[in-house]
């Protein structure tokens, strides 16, 4: 083993920490927007926003699949039990599914809305990223029925997704102070 | 006659002056006039208007003759999400082509208690003209004690327009006809 292959390479922790901060930001400006923006203009620009930087971690989302299945050399694995081994295989099958679903979740809740429809009253909001370009719109007509079944759908999936996440740490925290092993190191770019 | 034609004059130049000294002015940086617009299942829309002339005769000892007119640029209404701007000053809600200003005559201030007081006035929307009954509540009167330098008077004033009587009856049933209409109104003296 050489040490090149201790540390993850730069791409794949640029992108960890990337989508990292892109998950827990995209979490609380969407649980901030829905539950506690009593404003219209700080709701909608809030969602703008999030709508945006959802397509972001979509993009960087099928990168980091695509670098992952890629990738020939990865820091070797600390002796785990089975359980572990599978539990640590499952959380990260379940993380990669989930940080593209939640984005597609939302993209088809956006989708969905009236406001996106062609003749939208008062007026149409179209799912622009940072104002550059619009999303294609998988869903031509939308109904505050189907709003609400994307919008339950985004949110299960968020949830699991935070659940997922928590998981994640503890277990990246356990392996650092508990198990004293370089799990976390090796995703931090510390050698050793 | 001619005689009495001056003095009558003379006394009424004086008053006005008397009344021009005494008054103060509308702190336009300091004052706020915003309509909220409710739409189902949404949070409202804040709606500011950011431009607004007036002439106003406003004595602090005296609230009870104040009168002011004010006239609001519909134009300058903004929203804090852009293409709500544009819709907002469009034909189908304040069309400020055909209708440049909203017009509020406050005629009288009708206390009520030490601290509020019916605003009594005419709102013209849209070429519409309603009487309405504002309710205003004293929220700053100054000098006070850490800086006696500053006078201030503050009226926070409340009530709801119903637009439906003004006229404007597009997406009724989705946009609430009765909006609620906040103005922070603060004078202060002549500098």
């Amino acid at each position: 083993m050489t040490t090149k292959t201790l540390i993850w390479p730069l791409p794949v922790r640029f992108l960890h920490w990337l989508m990292a901060i892109l998950i827990f930001g995209m979490l609380a400006i969407g649980f901030y927007a829905s539950n506690f923006a009593d404003e219209a203009a700080v709701k909608f620009n809030l969602l703008q926003v999030h709508k945006s930087f959802g397509f972001v971690a979509f993009t960087l989302a099928l990168l980091r699949i695509g670098l992952r299945l890629t990738l020939r050399e990865r820091p070797p694995l600390p002796i785990m039990p089975p359980w572990q081994r599978f539990a640590s295989g499952a959380s990260h099958l379940l993380l990669y599914v989930l940080i593209v679903a939640v984005p597609v979740s939302g993209w088809l809740l956006a989708s969905a809305s009236p406001f996106n429809n062609t003749d939208a009253f008062p007026f149409r909001v179209p799912n622009r990223v940072f104002g550059l370009f619009e999303l294609p719109d998988p869903i031509l007509i939308g109904t505050e029925a189907l709003e609400s079944r994307y919008f339950a759908m985004h949110l299960t999936l968020n949830t699991l997704l935070v659940i997922v996440v928590l998981i994640h740490i503890a277990a990246a925290l356990k392996h650092h102070f508990i198990d004293k092993d370089t799990v976390l190191n090796a995703m931090l770019g510390r050698r050793g | 006659m001619r005689f009495l034609f001056a003095s009558i004059l003379i006394l009424f130049s004086s008053t006005l002056a008397l009344r021009a000294q005494e008054s103060w002015v509308i702190d336009h940086d300091a004052t706020e006039i915003v309509i909220n617009v409710g739409y189902i299942n949404e949070p409202k829309l804040r709606v500011a208007f950011e431009r607004f002339t007036d002439a106003t005769f406003f004595d602090p000892a005296r609230p009870e003759i104040t009168q002011s007119v004010i006239h609001v640029e519909s134009a300058s209404a903004r929203s804090g999400i852009g293409i709500v701007n544009g819709l907002l000053r469009g034909p189908d809600y304040l069309d400020s082509d055909e209708f440049p200003f909203i017009r509020y005559f406050l005629r009288e201030l009708r206390q009520t208690s030490p601290s509020t007081a019916d605003a009594i006035g005419d709102l013209t929307l849209l070429g519409v003209t309603r009487p309405i009954v504002l309710k205003a509540e004293v929220f700053a009167y100054a000098p006070n004690a850490p800086d006696p330098e500053k006078r201030i008077a503050g009226f926070n004033i409340r009530g709801n327009v119903d637009r439906s009587q003004f006229g404007s009856m597009i997406g009724a049933g989705r946009i609430d006809n009765v909006l609620p209409i906040e103005i922070r109104l603060v004078f202060r003296p002549p500098a």
